[in-house]
């Protein structure tokens, strides 16, 4: 366990002062004077028993924790034997739900009471039924296979069609509201209504978290190491699980590549099921997933949406009416907020005068859904552009007049969204006025056509569509950061946020802004991110804005120190004789510090610091900040639930392959507001390539296998994701300086929101449809996502109708589709 | 026999005793040193762990990423490996380090390191010339968490470096008068700690290694031994680039392996008038390398092959004798009319590979029987010219959940030979369709002798239809209609990208070429 702190990233070296890299240094501290000869190797032996789970006779037991995972969906359990399972040798514990403790079978309220082990009833297939813990991996399986259970199938809802055919949801339906969308649309000349299916997403695959559970006999304490966007949920679930304080709980987040592949929810699960096992046996305990097991596959929320909408013969939406229906898996765990998100982006920058939006969470017989960056914005605001597409293929009109005289302007009198926070309508008009200049959008939606024109097997297609996206988590209580800041007498720095270590910039971000506000040199300010040690409360990573707020935590930091070393200058400057000084005047710049009244002669920043031990000045400071005035009443649908909105444009254009329905991504061009803080930059930009890639992703090619198919090949489960070769072939993105409400609270935009902007994808591959059918208005139905066999399929919806509106042609054999 | 071998690691010899013979490098660097623990984590289908690997079989000594998990250690006896972390350590930094200084390219160390080894092997690739390669060199990165285009413009720049060092190393052989092998990459022009080292380093030798589990692992030099040992241990299992082997390791019961990847006979790669001949033991990219020229098709087959990292230690052979039913390049050597070269204890045979196959991954080969090389026509003008033809056009198409890395959904491969326009005669294979690749015979027949036009295409298309039959259950969510559909569409694909007998070269990707900046050289002056 100890052996992770090494892995942690080494010192983050300084940005902006290359070359030489700090970090080549400190890459291998203890390899050149590790011997490598024949010393560490002939004692093969040995090294071999020091591997996990192999030196249980040592003091130190380490035992493999596996589940038995229910074959089932739905069903109960009518009868539950283990006796010949623990009587595997090398099998330590076989546990079912009546082991855990009266109480203890669950994950606390913050996750609907969900139960750790299935007792009496199964709900999705592979709930666990029973932890085994053994000291071989081979003794463990073997006791799986031994164990009885006897289940009484039930037939299950295993699709969201289903469970709203059965009316199966938890809970009723949410809504926002504004006008009267049914009576508006009654009014409207003319009417459409529709329906979107949005496919589900997974996260990688890899790596498999490693969950390792540690009891110590000695201080009735436990050592957990686990990778989770939320360590301190983590903390909360063992806690609960050992029967102790959370304050005895020991967190080792280790470090994350990038949020997308790590998850909320799913690790405090496991980490809960580990600390069990580990409970009952008094041992350090490391659980080992099946490959196909859904404990660490959840997805996202897949989503159903049909809509009415009421619009004239220009284009001018007058009426929208929106049913979302969001698949929760079986507990909903944390699919509240969701809906939520899905609610308050469905208007996304259109400011329809009537517009309703209902939304359901179903209930299906499968494991819970789970966030990934964008849950629920996406969703929501994926349906808006729908209608609009729609409501421009209707009338014949390019999409993108049709989305630009319905956006929120000064010309209506719509300035807010309709559950009550205003919305920046000039800044919507700005990124999309800025995108559309910058790829040259009205010469190339000519081009293409007549690139289309003289090519008859590949088309092009190009779209835009802008972005509304809250900056902030409508469940208030998660927007709040915290460092733990601290100088040493040398003058360097810790700083301790509190977010687990996403390796994605942060920690550089942090340094700049410290090295800017004190005047140092940043290669002395180290970031320890995930130092859940010291720090009790975790920011979330996903939904709220975590940059904008642990930067203000700084900002709050870095000000308590300078008010304190100015006291300590101000005493250093009097000491040589100088006393006229304003406090407010003396200023921390390139590592010194002095006065700008007057022609005082500079202290060094360090002299400073040696002042201020000497005269024992506190210099271990937390920073503090939460998002004021946030609020959301989820039963009225209203509220002021975001510190801010960001807002974005992006320009797509895509070719497909009407031989083989292959999609290329040709050029991206985004317009997106930038972080205002001092120099984002970088990270801004990399962020945004990140998100829009899970977007992009999202909307092409990350079908999510059938659950029927067997799990042959381990990356199978990945096939979707991207790879490089896959990535746009141009990607240009411009970061404007932020719109007024967000400069008043700054934050970091451009890591979840470019995901919706996958949306501008979808529509260009709709438009290169379009291009396929010609002149003529056919009907096009598009999957989300759009894989090579479903482009396929709709083009030959197309050509179908094509054939039918034009008669003389004779039908060669069926089933060729020659040419379509 | 010995129970031991040593081998260079990061520029240190490090000897290996007792380890066992099934153990991969990426297990052994985890439990060498905490720094280098993400290789336990590693898995070849999310990347894998790139690790640099000397090679100086072939023409020139080579630098090759390579795989840590796909990887055997007894593979490793005598040669030089570089990890990335042991590259970024040196002091003064490699190039590929300067330029990967910008942050934010990837989330993580690991995968950053994952980038340092690419842009590793690729400074030092004299055929590395064209913007259009980069997502070739770099085709292992899958993830969400890259920033694609700022990783491709540091290897641009890198790559543009190395060039025009490539390019000026060639003006001053050219102006001393000396025989200009930069590009052959035959000569040192670097002369850093790297290649020298890499240059001097002396052929490999044979091992015969014994772990503790006395389980053995051969590497014989000549054909000879090889038949030998065949004959010693006849239970033993061949192993070539191990790319799929060492995926299968847990379930093989042979303790013997024999390595043929350092027998000289199957490392070679010859040509005469007719015929190419390429050893089983060759690795995809030097095959590549040689008969890339004359058959761009294999060149584009190899895009959508694994990666960078798979195609730098799978073999042909190796390949061939897996006999997967959704394997990319058997159309492709189909259409290439290639022929295997088998050997056994009682002399050699020959077959054709569309009659290698037997179904469900198994082939002709009979026990103790293996692939000593391929031989592949020329597909030169004068060897065409030679058999009476005007022009050969050959193309392959693999449609798959991705661009590369993945599972394809089905692949086809498509020659005709041309008279004048008249086709002699035509090759129509796939994979994907049913548990064995599929020739068209019947499509075949029907167009030799037949004008090569849209007329002729169309009506094949009947006999097409009726010919294959799609017995391969859904691969991933390709259902078995798409794949039929793709059966007749592939075809039309290929004529339309071919119409005449001038349009020989394949399209690559689409038409999305000048999107790609395919053709652009890295560096203007590049001829």
């Amino acid at each position: 366990m100890s052996d992770d702190h090494d892995n942690i990233t080494p010192f983050p070296s300084p940005r902006g002062s290359e070359p030489p890299r700090e970090e080549p240094k400190s890459f291998r501290p203890e390899v050149q004077s590790r011997p490598r000869g024949n010393v560490s190797f002939s004692t093969g032996v040995e090294m071999e028993r020091q591997k996990p789970g192999q030196d249980w006779r040592s003091s130190h037991r380490r035992l493999y924790v596996v589940l038995l995972g229910s074959p089932h969906a739905s069903g109960s359990i009518a009868r539950k034997d283990a006796m010949a399972a623990r009587a595997v040798r090398g099998v330590e514990a076989v546990m079912f739900a009546e082991d855990l403790g009266r109480y203890n079978n669950t994950l606390g309220d913050q996750f609907k009471n969900e139960p750790l082990l299935a007792d009496e009833e199964v709900c999705y297939e592979g709930q666990p039924v029973a932890i085994i813990a053994g000291h071989s991996l081979e003794a463990c399986y073997e006791a799986r296979d031994a164990i009885k259970i006897d289940y009484h199938e039930a037939p299950g809802i295993l699709t969201l069609e289903h469970a709203l055919a059965m009316k199966s949801y938890h809970g009723g339906a949410h809504k926002v509201e504004r006008g009267n969308a049914v009576a508006g649309i009654d009014e409207s000349p003319r009417k459409l209504r529709g329906s979107l299916i949005i496919g589900p997403q997974r996260p990688c695959a890899e790596p498999v978290p490693k969950i390792r559970v540690n009891w110590l006999q000695v201080g009735n304490s436990v050592e957990v190491s686990a990778p989770a966007l939320m360590p301190t949920e983590v903390r909360t679930a063992v806690a609960r699980a050992a029967g102790l304080a959370e304050s005895a709980v020991t967190l080792d987040p280790g470090a994350l590549a990038g949020p997308a592949n790590a998850m909320e929810l799913e690790p405090v699960r496991l980490a809960a099921l580990a600390t069990h096992a580990a409970r009952k046996t008094r041992s350090s305990v490391e659980i080992v997933l099946d490959p196909d097991s859904p404990l660490f596959r959840g997805q996202r929320h897949a989503t159903r949406a049909s809509y009415e909408v009421g619009f004239e013969d220009d284009g001018y939406v007058h009426a929208v009416d929106i049913r979302l229906a969001l698949d929760a898996g079986f507990f909903a765990s944390d699919s509240d907020i969701v809906l939520d998100r899905a609610l308050v982006h469905s208007d996304g920058t259109y400011a329809v005068p009537n517009f309703r939006v209902r939304a359901v969470l179903c209930k299906t017989n499968s494991v819970s859904s789970s966030s990934m960056p964008a849950e629920g914005a996406a969703q929501g605001s994926w349906v808006i552009e729908e209608i609009m597409q729609r409501v421009a293929d209707d009338l014949g009109l390019p999409a993108h007049e049709v989305r630009e005289i319905n956006f929120y302007d000064d010309r209506t009198d719509i300035r807010s969204a309709p559950y009550g926070q205003p919305v920046n309508g000039p800044a919507i008009s700005r990124v999309w006025g800025h995108v559309i200049k910058r790829s040259d959008y009205y010469t190339r939606f000519q081009e293409i056509q007549h690139w289309n024109d003289r090519h008859q097997n590949c088309k092009r297609g190009i779209a835009v569509t802008p972005l509304r996206f809250g900056l902030g988590d409508p469940r208030h209580e998660r927007n709040r950061g915290m460092v733990l800041m601290q100088i040493l007498p040398d003058g360097s720095i810790q700083v301790r946020p509190s977010v687990v270590d996403l390796q994605d910039g942060l920690a550089g971000q942090i340094q700049e802004e410290i090295a800017v506000r004190l005047g140092i040199g940043e290669d002395t300010i180290r970031v320890l991110p995930g130092d859940f040690e010291v720090i009790a409360q975790a920011t979330p990573v996903l939904g709220v804005d975590v940059a904008g707020l642990i930067l203000r935590a700084i900002e709050d930091a870095c000000s308590q120190l300078i008010h304190s070393l100015r006291e300590v200058a101000l005493q250093l400057f009097a000491a040589r004789g100088e006393n006229a000084i304003d406090m407010d005047s003396i200023f921390f710049a390139d590592g010194l510090v002095g006065s700008r009244s007057g022609s005082v002669e500079p202290l060094t920043f360090n002299q400073i610091i040696q002042g201020a031990w000497l005269k024992r000045v506190n210099l271990m400071v937390t920073g503090y900040h939460r998002t004021p005035n946030l609020w959301w009443d989820r039963n009225t649908g209203t509220g002021w639930p975001f510190s801010a909105y960001t807002y974005a444009a992006a320009v797509t254009e895509v070719q497909i392959d009407t031989f083989t329905g292959e999609v290329d991504i040709l050029r991206v061009d985004i317009a997106h507001e930038g972080s205002p803080t001092l120099n984002q930059g970088d990270r801004d930009a990399a962020q945004l390539a990140r998100a829009f890639s899970i977007g992009a992703g999202w909307v092409l090619t990350e079908a999510v296998p059938d659950p029927d198919a067997p799990v042959t090949e381990l990356f199978s489960a990945d096939q979707g994701i991207s790879g490089f070769t896959g990535a746009p072939c141009i990607f240009e993105s411009d970061r404007l300086r932020p719109s007024t409400d967000l400069a008043s609270a700054p934050g970091d935009p451009c890591s979840e929101a470019p995901v919706l902007l996958g949306c501008s994808v979808r529509q260009a591959v709709w438009n290169a449809m379009q291009e396929f059918a010609g002149s003529t208005h056919l009907e096009i139905d598009l999957p989300l996502p759009a894989t090579p066999p479903a482009v396929i399929k709709a083009l030959k919806e197309i050509s179908l109708q094509m054939d039918r509106l034009s008669h003389q042609e004779t039908h060669i054999d069926d089933g060729r589709n020659v040419g379509y | 026999m010995q129970s031991w071998f040593t081998f260079e690691l990061d520029g240190e010899i490090c000897r290996i005793e007792n380890e066992s013979s099934r153990g991969t490098l990426a297990g052994f660097l985890a439990d060498l040193d905490p720094l280098f623990s993400h290789y336990a984590e590693s898995n070849p289908w999310h990347g894998g762990a790139p690790v640099i690997l000397g090679e100086i079989n072939g023409i020139a000594p080579r630098f090759r990423c390579v795989d840590a998990n796909l990887i055997l250690l007894p593979m490793l006896a005598d040669t030089m490996v570089w990890t990335p972390e042991g590259i970024a350590s040196l002091d003064p930094g490699h190039p590929a380090v300067g330029v990967l200084g910008i942050e934010h390219v990837e989330c993580g160390e690991a995968r950053r390191m994952a980038i340092l080894s690419l842009f590793f092997e690729g400074y030092y690739r004299p055929d590395l010339r064209r913007n259009g390669q980069i997502n070739e060199q770099l085709d292992c990165l899958v993830s969400r968490t890259s920033d694609v285009n700022a990783i491709r413009d540091a290897a641009r720049r890198l790559f543009a470096s190395a060039e025009t060092k490539r390019h000026e190393a060639s003006q001053r052989a050219a102006a001393s008068g000396s025989q200009n092998e930069v590009w052959t990459g035959k000569k040192d022009i670097d002369n850093d700690r790297f290649t020298k080292a890499l240059f001097i380093k002396k052929p490999v030798d044979s091992l015969d290694y014994v772990d503790r589990h006395k389980y053995r692992f051969h590497r014989p030099l000549t054909l000879a031994d090889l038949q030998r040992l065949r004959s010693q241990y006849p239970d033993a299992k061949v192993i070539a680039g191990g790319t799929h082997l060492i995926e299968n390791l847990e379930n093989m019961e042979s303790p013997t392996l024999i390595s043929i990847k350092e027998v000289a006979e199957m490392q070679m790669i010859r040509t005469n008038q007719e015929f190419w001949e390429i050893g089983a033991g060759v690795n995809l990219t030097r095959v590549s390398e040689a008969i890339g020229g004359e058959y761009p098709a294999f060149l584009k087959a190899l895009t959508k092959f694994g990666s960078r990292l798979v195609r730098n230690r799978a073999t042909l052979g190796g390949y061939l004798a897996v006999a997967s039913d959704t394997g990319q390049l058997a159309p492709l050597l189909i259409a290439m009319d290639a022929r295997l070269i088998l050997l056994s204890a009682d002399g050699e045979r020959n077959a054709p590979i569309s009659h290698f196959y037997e179904g469900g991954n198994r082939t002709i080969l009979r026990p103790g029987e293996l692939i000593r090389c391929i031989m592949i026509p020329r597909g030169s003008e004068s060897a065409l010219s030679q058999r009476g033809m005007t022009t050969r056009l050959c193309d392959t198409y693999t449609v798959g959940p991705r661009r590369c890395l993945c599972e394809p959904y089905i692949t086809g491969a498509f020659a005709v030979e041309l008279r004048e326009k008249t086709v002699a005669k035509a090759w129509v294979a796939y994979t994907g369709v049913a548990n064995i690749p599929v020739r068209a015979r019947q499509t075949e027949d029907f167009l030799a002798g037949r004008l090569w036009s849209e007329e002729t295409v169309f009506a094949a298309l009947n006999t097409l239809f009726q010919e294959i039959q799609v017995t391969k259950k859904d691969v991933g969510h390709a259902s078995a209609d798409y794949r039929k559909q793709l059966v007749m569409t592939l075809f039309q694909k290929f004529f339309y990208q071919h119409p005449t007998p001038r349009d020989v070269k394949p399209v690559e990707q689409g038409i999305t070429q000048e999107f790609s900046l395919h053709d652009q050289p890295f560096f203007d002056s590049v001829v």
